[in-house]
């Protein structure tokens, strides 16, 4: 189970890391144990199927592995270093010649999520009641394609055919939409 | 592209952690990062905003096999026997589970066997440090806890002892940058014992050092002598600023 709110956790999961900066592979799996539903959940709602996430997912812990000698509190908490790997191998895993073709013509798994609700968690946590205060007071249009792009990983392109909108107009919503977040976030 | 232009960097360091950034010109930010520290910086803060989005989506708990695929990639030692302490995956399933316990857990897993602290107070593990050899090899792992103050010492090889040299342990002061010279670490040692100074010393420091030395050196800073250099985490300030709303 992965507490992101708990501040302890933070502390666990980082001496994890630097254990796997050791190569004890003991403190992967501990690590692996402590984080992988999270993360199997952020894999799956971008990549939609249950066998590309379960693929993706080792390649995570493979990458975590070899990149943890690099890991420091400066790169984020060791959650969100985990996160963004996890998006990135994801969303590598779309762009792969072999998946963008099929990616979006499959049905989608039936028991998965299909649909965004971006502010559902609003009433849990402190740091997400911030971010969803602060993606209200964006225009509908861009807080639509920011969290298309940030949960679905489609592309700015992949966003404007769907949603019908003009490239540079999703191009410069997601920009002035991640403007006004961080203005927001960091006044 | 100017790309000290403070506008563009920051367009860009939020495309990079929204996910929009792709192909050629997100390869190309990456190696810009690589020699940018406040360039990462940015990122990280762009990342740490946008975590929650992520941390949000619902737990899944993935198939046994997605384990088991992961421990044949790269558990070739879990099946050997006499593994050390720390190599035990109880320890490590105690420590991510212990939910705020698991200095308790090390103690009570560990025993008497290691620290022999049966009867202290709740230890916390405050700081650490993964230290790594001028090739950015990982190789020492320093863990100091208080209740009472100690170090732990785990090695990923055995540190060289040679002939009229020994280990010293240093910090990096966090102000000024320079070393100060905070202990010699006994041969062998696994746990050294730290008096308050030394406890001071630690919450100043940016970094930990170990060098080798010749015995009786009065060298102010260890120069090239460092064996081993990595960034000292306090993770007690760590969890305070995590808990901040």
């Amino acid at each position: 189970m992965t507490r992101r709110d708990t501040p302890l956790a933070a502390a666990d999961l980082a001496v994890l890391i630097g254990r796997c900066a050791l190569r004890d592979q003991q403190a992967l799996l501990a690590l692996y144990d402590a984080t992988s539903a999270k993360l199997y959940g952020v894999v799956l709602r971008i990549l939609q199927r249950e066998h590309w996430a379960e693929e993706v997912l080792q390649d995570v812990y493979l990458k975590a592995w070899q990149a943890a000698d690099s890991y420091n509190v400066a790169r984020g908490q060791p959650m969100t270093w985990l996160i963004n790997i996890a998006r990135n191998r994801a969303i590598d895993f779309l762009r792969g010649a072999e998946h963008a073709a099929s990616r979006r013509s499959e049905p989608l798994d039936d028991e998965l999520p299909s649909t965004l609700d971006p502010l559902r968690s609003a009433e849990t946590g402190g740091e997400m009641q911030r971010l969803a205060e602060c993606l209200k007071q964006l225009k509908d249009g861009q807080r639509e394609c920011i969290l298309m792009v940030y949960h679905q990983g489609y592309t700015p392109t992949e966003v404007a055919r769907r949603n019908q909108h003009p490239l540079g107009t999703v191009k410069t919503w997601i920009r002035r939409g991640l403007e006004q977040l961080r203005n927001c976030m960091r006044p | 592209m100017k790309y000290d232009d403070p506008t563009l960097r920051q367009q860009l360091a939020g495309a990079y952690a929204l996910g929009s950034l792709r192909g050629a010109a997100r390869a190309r930010f990456e190696r810009l990062m690589t020699d940018d520290a406040a360039l990462r910086r940015l990122v990280v803060e762009f990342q740490e905003d946008l975590a929650p989005l992520a941390s949000d989506a619902p737990d899944v708990q993935p198939p046994p096999r997605v384990r088991q695929r992961l421990a044949d990639a790269v558990v070739p030692a879990v099946r050997q026997p006499a593994l050390r302490w720390w190599q035990r995956v109880n320890l490590w399933r105690g420590l991510a589970a212990a939910n705020g316990l698991f200095a308790l857990a090390l103690v009570a897993i560990v025993g008497t066997g290691v620290l022999q602290q049966a009867a202290v107070p709740p230890a916390e593990l405050v700081y650490v440090g993964v230290l790594a050899d001028a090739q950015d090899r990982p190789g020492v792992a320093l863990l100091a806890y208080n209740h009472p103050f100690r170090l732990e010492i785990a090695a990923k090889r055995e540190m060289p002892a040679l002939p009229g040299k020994e280990l010293r342990l240093w910090i990096r002061d966090r102000e000024t940058g320079e070393p100060e010279f905070v202990s010699a670490l006994p041969p062998g040692s696994k746990v050294l014992p730290l008096d308050d100074a030394a406890w001071q010393q630690l919450r100043r420091a940016k970094a930990l050092i170990i060098s080798q030395q010749a015995e009786g050196s009065t060298a102010a800073a260890p120069g090239a002598d460092i064996l081993y250099e990595g960034v000292c985490v306090n993770l007690k300030q760590w969890s305070q600023d995590a808990a901040k709303p």
